[in-house]
């Protein structure tokens, strides 16, 4: 059987291919993607390798710079291309994983208060009431007092608070999804709520989390990022971008493309993803008419 | 024979915030086998809702309440959830009214199809298949193989009605529920449908509960007919004799609503018209919910609830007023 999804992907895929900013800003992800899983092939240097006698190189486009170091070094002398690399593994690792955790929290939880209502739906409801008073900064602060730094830490403090918008949309979309016929009619042949909820409504929401999962994921990074940079997030010496641009500010006026190559990296990346994300809400919108 | 289904005493309610609305008020009925049984009335009198309280399909503010819901003799009243399901599909089945909105758009006909058959038989997806394709043949779609692998938006609305028979019949149910399935469609597809219908009802030796508002469907489909108002049956009896004496002031009414052929070249005849409205079902019915329409309306309509009154066997009407009076009245104008 060739089943729905895979006519559906075909056909997607076809749309896909002629819109630009789909196609510029996937092709833009997944060469990130590769580089960052090849990160150990492609870097020249080890990330973690000092060389105190070779810090603070300027890169290629700039006078005195060494041809050995294409982006430079840094003020420890440590290759900034290769922890420009090694960094993208961090933010994809983080954006993917929190988008998985939270997606998987919020679509649960927002299928839940749209499909029974109630008590379970004011439950939920105040829950995420409750997430959205909490200032994340704060909170991540006490995680690092409390239990220290880690990656695991990181995602799973930006996952218990960027799962919020999907349980919101998900509860609304499945509000619209019970009031039509198509659920009526399925439990008039005696599917049980559960299947009702994972094979019939849930299926008809895919779109919506695949679009929300694309939000998430570029805030996510900007959120490790931001963390990291105030040192709550990812910790010496593990390359991450922002505690790359954390390091970078003291040189800002002197040494400043330290600050410009991880900002832009990620600026690029949070664009990349949004544009997909944004190119492929369109292009489901146009699936669902037709 | 015993009944397909016997309810006894229905009452739905809805608790709103300006009070409780009666949206089926003591309802009770019996379907024997193979008969086709209408429920008839206009929007809001609360035949849909006896539909889905049957089904257990109801919204879940609505406080259903009954005495007695028999299904082949077994009470299903307050059958668990899951036992109920088993039901569902299965023995008694349901068409609903959109038939553009019934089929979920992400799945395609077969799988719909077959998923009624795997969920209720210990069947293989194969002999699901099969099952899918000898209905979809039955209920007259042509090329079935090819709609199987459709989805629902690749089909027209009548289609999409034919594939919602076919799944209701995917099990040989002993009892269908028809909810104005033809109201949806366009009038030359109706005609087809209810052929359709009433063709494979006698060939499944069905019984089927068939929800109209539609007087003339009922006289072409239906054995026996209920008609209701304001949530509550006022008349029921064989098909013939409500058509033919009909002993409720509604009734009477409603078929005075019918287009007569015969007044066509009568130059003074005008279509039937029941005055007023439906009244406020929200609070307490006190005496007839008809009386404020009622030609014959006499002070004693609007004191206590009208009992039902026998005008011969199997034929009762809900009215104070005894049916030789108020149908010299009926016969004088609907001629």
């Amino acid at each position: 059987m060739t089943g729905p999804r895979g006519r559906s992907l075909r056909s997607l895929a076809r749309r896909a291919a002629g819109n630009a900013s789909v196609v510029t800003s996937g092709a833009f992800l997944i060469a990130i993607t590769v580089i960052a899983v090849a990160a150990p092939l492609i870097a020249p240097y080890d990330p973690y390798a000092h060389d105190l006698s070779r810090r603070l190189l300027p890169p290629i486009f700039f006078e005195g710079h060494d041809a050995a170091h294409l982006l430079g070094t840094d003020p420890f002398g440590r290759d900034y291309l290769s922890r420009l690399i090694y960094g993208a593994q961090i933010s994809l690792v983080i954006g993917a994983s929190v988008m998985l955790i939270s997606g998987l929290i919020g679509t649960t939880l927002g299928l839940l208060a749209g499909y029974y209502g109630g008590r379970i739906d004011q439950v939920i409801m105040f829950v995420v009431n409750t997430r959205l008073a909490l200032p994340i900064f704060l909170v991540a602060m006490s995680v690092v007092v409390v239990f220290g730094t880690s990656i695991t830490g990181t995602i799973l403090t930006i996952s218990l608070f960027l799962w919020d918008r999907f349980a919101v949309v998900v509860r609304s979309a499945t509000q619209q999804a019970v009031s039509r016929d198509y659920v009526m009619a399925a439990r008039s042949i005696g599917c049980s709520n559960g299947y009702i909820l994972l094979g019939e409504i849930l299926p008809n929401l895919v779109n919506a989390v695949i679009v929300i999962g694309t939000i998430e994921m570029a805030y996510a990074i900007l959120i490790e990022a931001a963390l990291s940079f105030l040192g709550f997030g990812i910790q010496e010496p593990t390359p991450s971008w922002g505690l790359m641009l954390a390091q970078a500010r003291q040189y800002l006026f002197f040494e400043s493309w330290l600050l410009y190559i991880p900002g832009a990296a990620l600026f690029f990346l949070v664009l990349a993803i949004n544009l997909f994300g944004d190119g492929l809400r369109d292009l489901l919108a146009a699936g669902d008419r037709a | 024979m015993s009944a397909v289904l016997e309810l006894e005493r229905l009452n739905v309610r809805f608790p709103l915030t300006s009070g409780v609305l009666h949206a089926v008020r003591d309802v009770s009925f019996r379907v024997e086998p193979r008969e086709i049984l209408a429920i008839v009335g206009e929007s809001g009198c609360g035949k849909s809702m006896t539909a889905l309280a049957i089904m257990n399909l109801l919204h879940r503010r609505a406080e259903r309440r009954v005495e007695a819901l028999r299904f082949r003799g077994e009470d299903i009243a307050r059958l668990p959830q899951r036992k109920f399901n088993r039901l569902r599909g299965d023995r008694m089945a349901m068409i609903f009214q959109e038939p553009m909105t019934s089929l979920n758009p992400v799945y395609t006909i077969g799988d719909q199809l077959e998923e009624v058959f795997l969920r209720h038989r210990a069947a293989t997806r194969e002999d699901a298949r099969r099952r899918a394709r000898s209905l979809l043949e039955k209920v007259g779609i042509p090329a079935p193989d090819q709609r199987m692998r459709q989805y629902p938006h690749q089909l027209s609305g009548g289609l999409r009605q034919r594939v919602m028979i076919a799944m209701a019949l995917m099990c040989e149910p002993d009892l269908i529920i028809a909810d104005e399935p033809t109201t949806a469609l366009d009038v030359t597809i109706q005609a087809q449908v209810l052929a359709l219908l009433k063709r494979l009802q006698a060939e499944f030796e069905m019984a089927m509960i068939l929800i109209t508002h539609d007087l003339g469907v009922v006289a072409r489909m239906a054995d026996r007919v209920l008609v209701m108002y304001a949530g509550e049956i006022v008349e029921s009896g064989p098909t013939r004799r409500i058509f033919d004496s009909p002993s409720h002031p509604y009734t009477q009414g409603l078929l005075r609503c019918l287009p007569q052929l015969s007044a066509a070249d009568d130059a003074d005849a005008r279509l039937g018209t029941i005055a007023g409205v439906v009244p406020s079902l929200v609070g307490e019915v006190r005496g007839c919910a008809f009386a404020n329409r009622c030609p014959h309306v006499v002070d004693a309509c609007r004191a206590d609830r009208v009992a039902v009154a026998a005008a011969a066997a199997e034929h009762s009407y809900r009215c104070l007023i005894p049916p030789e009076r108020t149908l010299a009245n009926f016969r004088e104008t609907a001629r």
